[in-house]
């Protein structure tokens, strides 16, 4: 059996290894969670997650060159954007897939494809950086979001004091900076 | 099968945590400290609205100071615990429902995967029934004898600092949007225990100064925004500018007009915000559409009600006054505008806080006649079933063909959704002023709604990456219909809606819009006189007239 036979006959297995070891970044609870429920709206992280790990193995393993990135990586990659995780973190999950090869393959048929084995490592590699690409692409779309919302200037209302609160007595410091705020 | 070396290496990668994916260590829920950085907090009270709230409410909002949240000295009084134990004591007497709500869960884990903070996150303080838990621990400990006796084995836990921290973090990653309570076979209201949670460290000056500025401002002036009468009547004349330019029809609305048949009050962002102003223009074109005697208030104007988030004194306070210029306009009735948090105080709080309002009539609509019982105590209709009314009615004339551009979905947003029932009159709105609409899937919508991730409060820039993330089930479903019906808008009925989901959506669906059913209205309504339309009511040409 070749080296891609036996990658696809135990694609199963090893993606839900990988699924496993990726939502183990999450509380023990909310693995459990993301693990459990199928139902794509009602959980969607763990049905990106799902999804776009499969998609990803199925291009990682084939013969095709790298197709388009899953939707559902794409999103789960800007969903672990706005996490409370640092950026080797966000993407470093990719890396999990070796020693789930190893578990699954063992290493005698790993150093026995030789060439093969090398070279899917190598398409790992690749993907942790894509995926890095698309990690910094959303923080930057973040940031712009923030910026639109600042730019609305919805903040700089709120914090112009009303002058009528002078009226209540405030200190003669508050007046004249309420003076400035009028005269803007 | 794998060899031993393997196995060992299976385990390490999945079941223990790992500093490449920065699992979380099993620990015990209270074991695990709440910790604040950057980006995980909203920044706390200026002293001066402190100082403000406590002269009108004094002991409501603890001293004014400045104190660093990411600090472990947060500047509290000297007996801060004996303060929130007497505040927690004064509750339970004063509101029944919380006694109950502390005492009849089971813990049966309905709720747990309901909230949209927990399927951001998987944080399991932000389960429902574990964000109760941090106020049921100290309740069991303070007010149970089994606690009292049994201690952490029968659940309880003394107020620590600690404590203090979690309430913090995890009551302001609550927006108190009461999806869990759908799901809660006792009908627990956990936004009630987020509201009392609040409430309790408000007592000990722990806040935030997006809810208490915005409040302020509301209880001073008449809006969140501080507006004072000039600038609200100077925005509406530019949006009535725009009108004309749209339409070829002036309207000129009025303000603080006595014995006019109806005061209409909306959410202040509806006068100012880009998507809301839209919604405004829809609502004045509908109104001079069947002639509707109205006016507007430069006092009563904020639909919102900020005090919701604070303290219930305050939420009294704020919804007190859109009644009292109601008295004084001697309006008959109240018509309220697409807002969400409003209705919410006006349909659970108000009769019991201000009600019943026996100085204004039973609103009847003046053009179909129709009386609405169910307003009959509080006198306030809502936009949407006064629209759904006139169409069934046939007291419209509407092209739909106008929003032909638009392909729509409806966000039920969650105070009209869950807090008043209101499903169907949007819906019913939209598919007879829109061609294209499509709902979004069941789970998502109606009394299942998700949250915009930002209500309560939490629309503050500083927590964007956290709102993201609580946001991403909406968007998910927004995704969806895009991908399938090439969705391009998504409708709602609240402000704060208006202005959040815009930039959910910016960030997870770029290039959808959001409005309000109202903007959608306006978009469809022939008016007498009007010029051949080219463009929507944000001046985006209509279908055919792109050229």
């Amino acid at each position: 059996m070749s080296f891609q036979d036996k990658l696809a006959e135990k694609k199963s297995k090893i993606v839900a290894r990988w699924i496993e070891a990726v939502l183990a970044s999450y509380s023990a609870d909310g693995a459990s969670f993301f693990k459990r429920q199928k139902d794509r709206f009602a959980n969607p992280l763990g049905f990106a997650a799902k999804t776009g790990l499969t998609a990803i193995y199925e291009q990682l393993v084939g013969d095709a060159p790298a197709g388009e990135m899953p939707a559902e990586l794409a999103q789960f990659i800007k969903l672990r954007s706005v996490q409370t995780f640092t950026p080797s973190q966000a993407v470093g999950f990719v890396f999990q897939l070796k020693p789930v090869l190893v578990e699954q393959l063992g290493w005698e048929t790993l150093l026995a494809a030789g060439q093969e084995w090398s070279e899917l490592a190598a398409k790992i590699d690749r993907l942790a950086l894509k995926l890095f690409d698309l990690y910094v692409e959303d923080r930057e779309l973040l940031h712009e979001v923030k910026l639109s919302e600042y730019k609305k200037g919805n903040h700089i209302l709120a914090a112009g004091r009303c002058p009528s609160s002078a009226l209540g007595g405030d200190s003669q410091a508050e007046r004249v900076e309420l003076k400035v705020i009028r005269d803007c | 099968m794998a060899n031993q070396k393997a196995d060992e290496l299976g385990v390490s990668v999945a079941r223990e945590p790992s500093l490449m994916t920065g699992a979380i260590p099993t620990q015990d829920w209270w074991d695990i400290p709440a910790v604040f950085k950057p980006g995980n907090y909203c920044y706390p009270g200026k002293p001066e609205m402190v100082a403000y709230h406590s002269k009108s409410l004094p002991g409501k909002f603890g001293e004014p100071r400045v104190w660093n949240i990411e600090s472990d000295d947060w500047k509290l009084p000297e007996n801060w615990k004996e303060i929130i134990i007497n505040g927690f004591k004064e509750r339970l007497d004063k509101f029944r429902s919380l006694k109950i709500f502390m005492d009849c869960c089971v813990r049966c884990g309905a709720c747990a995967d309901k909230c949209h903070f927990f399927l951001g996150t998987g944080d399991p303080k932000n389960m429902p029934v574990l964000r109760a838990e941090l106020m049921r621990s100290i309740y069991r400990n303070e007010f149970t004898k089994a606690g009292k006796i049994l201690g952490k084995l029968a659940g309880a836990r003394e107020m620590t600092f600690g404590v203090l921290k979690e309430w913090f973090m995890y009551y302001y990653q609550c927006t108190e949007c009461r999806r869990c309570s759908v799901f809660c076979p006792y009908g627990i209201d956990t936004a009630e225990i987020t509201m009392i949670a609040r409430e309790l460290l408000h007592l000990v000056g722990v806040n935030t100064n997006w809810i208490l500025e915005p409040a302020a401002n509301s209880n001073r002036t008449g809006n969140h925004m501080g507006l004072q009468p000039h600038t609200l009547k100077e925005n509406a004349e530019y949006l009535c500018d725009d009108i004309e330019s749209i339409t070829g029809i002036r309207i000129t609305p009025s303000w603080n007009r006595k014995g006019a048949e109806v005061l209409f009050i909306t959410p202040s962002a509806d006068l100012f915000a880009d998507p809301g102003i839209y919604t405004f223009m829809g609502y004045l074109l509908l109104f001079e559409h069947i002639g509707l005697d109205y006016t507007l208030s430069t006092y009563a104007s904020e639909g919102g009600n900020f005090g919701l988030f604070t303290n219930n004194e305050l939420m009294k306070r704020l919804n007190a006054k859109m009644y009292a210029e109601a008295k004084r306009l001697g309006v008959k009735w109240i018509l309220g505008g697409e807002c969400g948090h409003m209705w919410r105080v006006l349909h659970q709080y108000m009769d019991t806080m201000n009600g019943p309002a026996d100085f204004l009539q039973v609103p009847k609509s003046p053009i179909t006649g129709t009386v609405f019982e169910n307003a009959a105590s509080t006198k306030m209709v809502h936009i949407s079933e006064f629209t759904a009314d006139l169409i069934r009615h046939g007291k419209l004339k509407l092209d739909p063909s106008r929003n032909n551009h638009r392909r729509v979905t409806f966000h039920d947003s969650c105070n009209p959704a869950r807090a008043m029932g209101l499903l169907e009159e949007p819906r019913y709105v939209i598919k007879n002023v829109a061609n294209n609409f499509y709902e979004m899937p069941e789970n998502t919508i109606r009394e299942s709604t998700f949250c915009c991730g930002s209500g309560t409060g939490l629309n503050t820039g500083e927590i964007m990456d956290l709102r993201m993330r609580s946001g991403l089930p909406r968007a998910n479903a927004v995704q969806f219909v895009k991908d399938k019906h090439d969705v391009n808008t998504l409708s709602c009925v609240c402000a704060i809606d208006r202005a959040t989901l815009t930039n959910l959506v910016d960030f997870w669906v770029p290039g959808t819009q959001v409005c309000g059913v109202s903007e959608l209205v306006g978009n469809a309504l022939v008016m007498d006189g009007e010029k051949e339309r080219e463009s929507g009511l944000r001046f985006e040409p209509l279908e055919g007239m792109e050229g």
